[in-house]
């Protein structure tokens, strides 16, 4: 562990310089966000955990993209998108899951009892989507700013284009990253039950329903980030250019 | 109407529209991903080397994504080898 640890800010600081060293700090500073937030929730027991798990969202995402890539008009550009794409991705599963009344859904995969699963479901996808969306929206608004700073004589609508063809690229990348990392945590468990003899159907809706829910609304989170950091960008890359 | 399915139609609408003809493609290469991925788990409950299973599903999994979504071009050569 404290290997691999080692390995891993070595890497980043070669490659990343002082960059790289924000990110370092980045992660620590969130880890320590969540335990206080969870201890908020343990404490303060009335508290909605959707409420707690909002705000933490919203905290994670100015941190570690304001530590990442500094004081910069793209930055301000993807916090806002990821903001906007983790909560439409929020409200999308919270309504589809309304709608469908819980069918297809087997929260027995969840081990504890005392508090209502599903509102700490709705909090899982929140904060598991978050990830995915901020790397998206910061790739998109990095890559703008640099074709726009590029190419100051760039059109609106060649930049548009350009942004779409890269939404477009990342787009499979990222949804896979999503579903490999979700469904590879189930092998083991998933092998275990098959192991005792139970049938395929089973081993497969009670193991990966909850984790494929997760990875479905934050592929929808993904896909909806890429047209909302595109036209946000292009929005205020082209007002700063008419106010020059 | 099930949750996943309701989801799954959701996001296929809307790769559609972002994406376009790419768009689905890379949602069919997921749903290809995820076969190739069942695939693998029914293998790794009789074959012992567990790590040579994962490795041929993982090489297998590069490909279809890579070559499937992009086309066979040079940016994809090199995400191929490099990965």
């Amino acid at each position: 562990m404290v290997t691999i640890v080692g390995l891993f800010i070595l890497t980043l600081l070669a490659i990343g310089k002082k960059q790289g060293f924000y990110s370092i700090i980045s992660p620590f500073i969130n880890i320590i966000l969540l335990i206080g937030a969870l201890n908020i929730y343990v404490l303060y027991n009335h508290v909605s955990l959707l409420a707690i798990s909002s705000i933490a969202v919203v905290i994670f995402t100015i941190v570690s993209l304001l530590l990442v890539s500094g004081k910069q008009e793209k930055t301000y550009v993807s916090i806002i998108s990821t903001l906007l794409g983790t909560f439409l991705s929020l409200l999308i599963a919270f309504v589809v899951i309304h709608l469908t009344d819980t069918n297809g859904l087997r929260y027995e995969g969840m081990e504890f009892l005392t508090i209502l699963p599903q509102k700490i479901f709705m909090s899982q996808i929140l904060i598991g989507s978050l990830g995915a969306v901020m790397d998206i929206a910061i790739t998109i608004t990095s890559a703008l700013y640099e074709l726009y700073e590029k190419n100051k004589t760039i059109t609106y609508r060649e930049l548009i284009k350009s942004g779409k063809e890269i939404g477009g690229d990342i787009m499979g990348a990222m949804t896979n990253i999503l579903f490999f990392s979700y469904i590879s945590g189930t092998i083991p468990m998933i092998l275990l039950f098959l192991k005792n003899g139970s049938p395929l159907g089973y081993t497969f809706s009670m193991n990966i329903s909850l984790k494929l829910i997760r990875a479905l609304t934050g592929s929808i989170g993904i896909v909806l980030t890429i047209p909302i950091t595109l036209y946000l960008s292009a929005l205020f890359i082209y007002r700063k250019g008419e106010s020059l | 109407m099930n949750v996943l399915l309701l989801l799954a139609i959701i996001l296929l609408i809307l790769m559609s529209i972002v994406g376009g003809k790419k768009g689905v493609r890379s949602f069919i290469a997921l749903f290809l991903n995820f076969l190739v991925i069942f695939v693998t788990i029914l293998f790794m409950l009789s074959i012992e080397s567990t790590i040579i299973v994962t490795l041929i599903a993982c090489t297998v999994i590069s490909f279809i994504n890579l070559f499937y979504i992009n086309k066979f071009n040079d940016k994809t050569k090199a995400a191929f080898f490099l990965r």
